[in-house]
């Protein structure tokens, strides 16, 4: 069991993956309480024109694709306040613009594009020390974010109007949730992809959800299962020989199946 | 003199379109109750939410603690808001106390005690509060707001859902606490019965104003027959004369 952590690419990766195992399902609890996932799935489909269209315009590819989610994050905030059309149908629309584009950008492109599934679908066994550090640096921003909101995110998810009608500004609130959910969600996109991102998302904070009678208790637990799930996924992927992504995400997915069998007050 | 907290000026809101309210005024003075009364779709929960500053005005103004409603700021930690039920998903993990702790962070673990025990769910605190009847977490919501030392409470149809007997007993609870915390209470009810025992003005709505004043004058059974129809009339109990 130790031998393979001799191997400094796998040291790598197990650093990054208990990093994103911890900070990712923190913001989860946050999605799941507030039925964001739709939107997550959204941003990180987003990544594929935010790709083509660094290509196209030969900028950098990172800044390029975060610029983008950024902008499509923007868009969706700016709609629903503006209309009345429910969450999930305005954040629906904007994931088929992005595809749409997406797939037209692809098209102009000439040829196989290796860069962009490299982007979309990661491979934590291949992050070098300068994606670690950079994992290090958005897990360390991601959770100090959610803490400093944590209340403000609290009273807006309890009861949007009566949180403004005390003084909170719950689109200032939803913006920077916002944004900070698809910094994250794009950052992760080239590390782990676009599976992994979602699952480490959702998966812990939804078997959570089912164990716990707190919201803090939820918290800790999601991201528990999350750093553990990372470890042991990583290590099956090894003894197995099979991708670490999916081994991460299905060891995830057995804890989310047991705290569905074992769950308080039924 | 009297010390107007809310001043309402020819108000009138539009969403999409339709005009929800039209033209209404009213001054609400210190340490008043006032009841907003009217048949379904008449715009009392439009007026309440237009007062709170969380609707755009079509025309008109609103000004509280003599300031406009768009630019209160700090002010909105005087003002505290009862909806009539809460939106979380109720199956949420949220403890009372991990709720109370989110709305009023400073608040001391003996403040929340006593606020708890003022509305009479002292031994919720540990709760989860999707446990909680619609009676309990309503109470629980009041306690959150008297953590928050108000001025002026707005309570939007707080006892629905509530039985008979909880919903008499919770607006004994709002009563005794507008008396003991010089509170100002602005609530939407259908209620008659609460209207006549507990408000000192009364505000008659139908998408306009139709009445305004202390329910004895206000609410005759003409004035209850053009808010609610020909077929509503009132009865009064011996004891219980407007």
């Amino acid at each position: 069991m130790t031998e393979i952590l001799q191997y400094p690419f796998f040291q790598r990766a197990l650093i990054a993956a208990v990093l994103l195992g911890f900070s990712l399902p923190l913001i989860g609890v946050f999605v799941v309480t507030r039925r964001l996932s739709f939107f997550g799935e959204a941003v990180a489909h987003s990544a594929f024109t935010g790709l083509a269209l660094s290509v196209l315009l030969m900028t950098p590819v990172l800044p390029t694709v975060i610029a983008f989610a950024v902008l499509v994050t923007l868009a969706i905030v700016f709609t629903l306040h503006r209309t009345e059309i429910p969450s999930d149908t305005v954040i629906g629309v904007y994931l088929a613009i992005c595809a749409g584009a997406g797939i037209l950008l692809l098209g102009i492109l000439q040829g196989y594009q290796p860069g962009l599934f490299q982007f979309l679908f990661g491979d934590i066994l291949a992050l070098a020390w300068e994606d670690v550090w950079l994992v290090a640096a958005m897990c360390t921003g991601s959770v100090l974010a959610v803490l400093a909101m944590w209340n403000a995110l609290l009273r807006v998810s309890v009861h949007r109007e009566m949180a403004m009608a005390m003084g909170t500004s719950a689109a200032r609130i939803d913006l920077l949730f916002l944004v900070l959910l698809a910094v994250m969600v794009t950052l992760s996109l080239k590390l782990i992809g676009i599976v992994l991102v979602t699952a480490m998302l959702l998966l812990p904070a939804a078997a959570a959800r089912n164990l716990t009678r707190s919201f803090r208790g939820m918290a800790i637990a999601a991201c528990a299962i999350g750093g553990i799930s990372s470890v042991l996924g990583l290590y099956a992927s090894y003894w197995f020989g099979t991708a670490s992504g999916a081994a991460i995400v299905l060891t995830a997915a057995v804890v989310f199946v047991l705290s569905v069998v074992f769950r308080r007050g039924g | 003199m009297a010390d107007t907290v809310l001043d309402v000026n020819n108000v009138s809101v539009e969403i999409g379109g339709a005009r929800l309210i039209e033209n209404i005024t009213l001054q609400v003075e210190r340490g008043s109750t006032v009841a907003i009364i009217g048949p379904n779709g008449a715009g009392k929960t439009t007026l309440l939410r237009a007062t709170l500053g969380l609707v755009p005005l079509a025309s008109g103004s609103i000004t509280l603690f003599g300031v406009p409603i768009a630019q209160i700021g700090d002010l909105r930690r005087k003002v505290g808001y009862v909806p009539q039920r809460l939106e979380y998903d109720r199956y949420l993990p949220l403890t009372v106390k991990e709720m109370l702790h989110a709305y009023v962070p400073h608040a001391s673990p003996s403040q929340i005690e006593s606020a708890l025990h003022e509305v009479g769910v002292s031994r919720m605190l540990y709760h989860p509060i999707g446990k909680l009847s619609g009676g309990q977490l309503q109470r629980v919501v009041i306690a959150l707001n008297l953590l928050r030392e108000p001025e002026i409470l707005f309570l939007d149809e707080p006892a629905t859902g509530v039985d008979i007997e909880g919903e008499s007993r919770f607006y004994e609870i709002i009563e005794q606490l507008r008396a003991e915390h010089h509170l100002t209470v602005v609530l939407v009810s259908h209620d008659l019965s609460v209207v006549t025992r507990y408000a000192s003005q009364v505000l008659c709505l139908n998408r306009r104003l139709l009445c305004f004043g202390p329910p004895a004058q206000a609410l005759n059974a003409e004035m209850i027959r053009l808010v609610y129809g020909q077929e509503m009339t009132l009865y009064t109990h011996r004891e219980h004369q407007p």
